[in-house]
């Protein structure tokens, strides 16, 4: 009998392993460049990109996945150009770190059904709970004893069965590509942003398009410590790809060179094309770690030549950056005891510390960027008034390539005006388990906010 | 810190920046991010160089890096 038990958990190890389908990013023989999930040509968004909108949410468990949705919905409730359209209809880009990139993956994927059914599917669900039954299941002890079966696969397949409906990239494709969903994650070796795009996959030699969408969200949401990176290969190079020439002309620069920054962007990718012998795998956590905000990917775009708002720049007449921020700042204790935190105070502060204490930095670094160049088109114009009224009449300066307003708005719990409410919202916890109270004052919240933005009032003012 | 060119040739023609297509034509000033840069013409090669390299330095949107091409 003994015999015949050993057998039997035997055979149920084998069965479970054997079910335990590690996914892999598939390899992409040849390279195509208007393949796969990639921004849409410039040619066949002309009309929409008059008004340009980009979202942007942090991290922040289910607590910014709900201030993300209010925001949504208060654009979707916003109409525009005499009520021919609302503004949510003019989204072009959502970037996405962690918490928010279920926001951002379930609108790309399902549209305006995010406002019908992501609450009961998401926001008010208890994951962290879930997930922890899916871990005490002694069903998935025998998969989690294989090394190709991680925590964060049990994540992959929860998010996947029950909230993405085991959705791929190429439904993403297929919904049109309008707005663009960037998922961000972190490469654990580079430290640098990891952005589910199809030319990030092309360096990889990879096909996007196979994959399931909730990989790329778990990738992004892989909080350190609770749960573990997720991994991919770095197959050999499709035929017929090579790096896009503002990567090498960036390594040709050097990082000693006028642009470091673009330095360290291209080299980050580079080393998984030109080096694939030492890096045939990478493995990525959390996109916080390296952008909790997800902005830093909208000021690549904006700059690099390769960047598809770059290409845009001169039909962009309203270039609106909306930044849902759900940093909190609960109370902190450490400071009354003598004795130092302990071990797991100290791994929580690691691995969140970094996550928080560069996301003002990066708003402000990409709101600078937009509104110098816009100044800069600003100039021009009053330069070339100053030397029609007085200097030399008929003489005309070469135009600026671009001529656009600015719009950036931060959705942040600072600016909640009554400080009870204030500070309630800037103490909830960083989980995937919020009550139903909780989202929907999250949810009223973050329309209140953009509502009450006088940048936003002037925008409206502008296009309504 | 970004810079700016302007990009002259005989017929407007937008203007390709690393193989990447610019949105913007020739004749008017374009800011790019700093660094070296690889400027070509859209259409018929019928200019020459067929690319340039530059890396423009201290430029304002009033006196941007020129590049030119010439028609052949």
């Amino acid at each position: 009998m003994k015999t015949l038990n050993k057998i039997a958990i035997l055979v149920l190890f084998l069965l479970l392993t054997g079910c335990a389908h590690y996914l892999e990013n598939d390899r992409k023989l040849i390279y195509e460049d208007d393949y796969g999930y990639r921004y849409l040509p410039k040619a066949q968004t002309t009309d929409q990109d008059k008004i340009y909108v980009v979202l942007a949410f942090s991290g922040g468990g289910t607590r910014a996945a709900a201030l993300s949705y209010g925001v949504m919905e208060k654009l979707k409730d916003t109409p525009i150009q005499n009520g021919s359209k609302v503004l949510l209809d003019e989204v072009d880009i959502i970037s996405s770190v962690s918490g928010g990139s279920f926001t951002a993956a379930y609108y790309g994927l399902f549209g305006d059904q995010l406002f019908s059914d992501f609450k009961d599917k998401f926001l008010y669900r208890d994951i962290q709970g879930e997930l922890a039954q899916k871990v005490a299941n002694p069903a998935n002890w025998f998969r989690l004893m294989s090394p190709d079966f991680n925590r964060i696969d049990l994540a992959i397949e929860l998010y996947d069965e029950t909230i993405f409906e085991r959705k791929t990239y190429q439904d993403l494709v297929n919904n049109g590509r309008q707005p663009f969903i960037a998922l961000n994650a972190t490469n654990l070796t580079t430290g640098s942003q990891f952005t589910f795009t199809q030319p990030t996959f092309d360096i990889l030699g990879s096909d996007l398009s196979t994959l399931p969408v909730a990989r790329a969200v778990a990738s992004s949401s892989a909080f350190p410590f609770l749960l573990s990176p997720v991994s991919f290969i770095n197959h050999e190079a499709s035929s017929g790809f090579e790096l896009n020439k503002d990567i090498t002309n960036g390594l040709k620069d050097k990082y000693n060179g006028r642009n470091p920054r673009r330095y360290i962007w291209a080299y980050n990718q580079s080393i998984y094309h030109d080096d694939k012998t030492k890096h045939p795998y990478l493995h990525l956590m959390d996109g916080g770690l390296s952008d909790n905000i997800g902005v830093r990917y909208i000021a690549d775009n904006f700059n690099r030549s390769s960047g598809f708002v770059f290409v845009r720049k001169s039909v962009i007449q309203e270039l609106v950056l909306i930044v849902v921020n759900a940093k909190t700042q609960p109370p902190e204790h450490l400071d009354e005891d003598e004795s130092p935190p302990n071990l797991f105070d100290v791994a929580y502060k690691t691995a969140t510390v970094s996550m928080d204490n560069y996301s003002f930095d990066s708003i402000q670094m990409v709101s600078d960027l937009l509104q110098v160049s816009e100044r800069f088109a600003q100039v021009m114009l009053a330069c070339q008034a100053e030397i029609d009224a007085k200097c030399n009449p008929g003489f005309q300066l070469a135009p600026m390539g671009h001529s656009f307003k600015v719009t950036v708005v931060e959705i942040n719990f600072l600016n909640v005006q009554d400080q009870a409410q204030r500070e309630r919202l800037l103490s909830l916890p960083t989980s995937f388990r919020l009550t139903q109270e909780q989202v929907d004052e999250l949810i009223s919240v973050g329309g209140e906010l953009l509502d009450q933005s006088e940048a936003f009032d002037k925008l409206l003012n502008r296009i309504r | 810190m970004n810079e700016f060119i302007l990009v002259v040739f005989d017929e407007t023609r937008e203007v390709i920046i690393d193989d990447n297509p610019s949105g913007n034509d020739t004749g008017v000033v374009i800011e790019l991010e700093a660094g070296t840069h690889t400027i070509s013409l859209a259409g018929d090669q019928n200019f020459s160089p067929l690319e340039q390299d530059v890396n423009p330095t201290g430029t304002t949107p009033i006196t941007p890096h020129e590049v030119k091409f010439t028609k052949v």
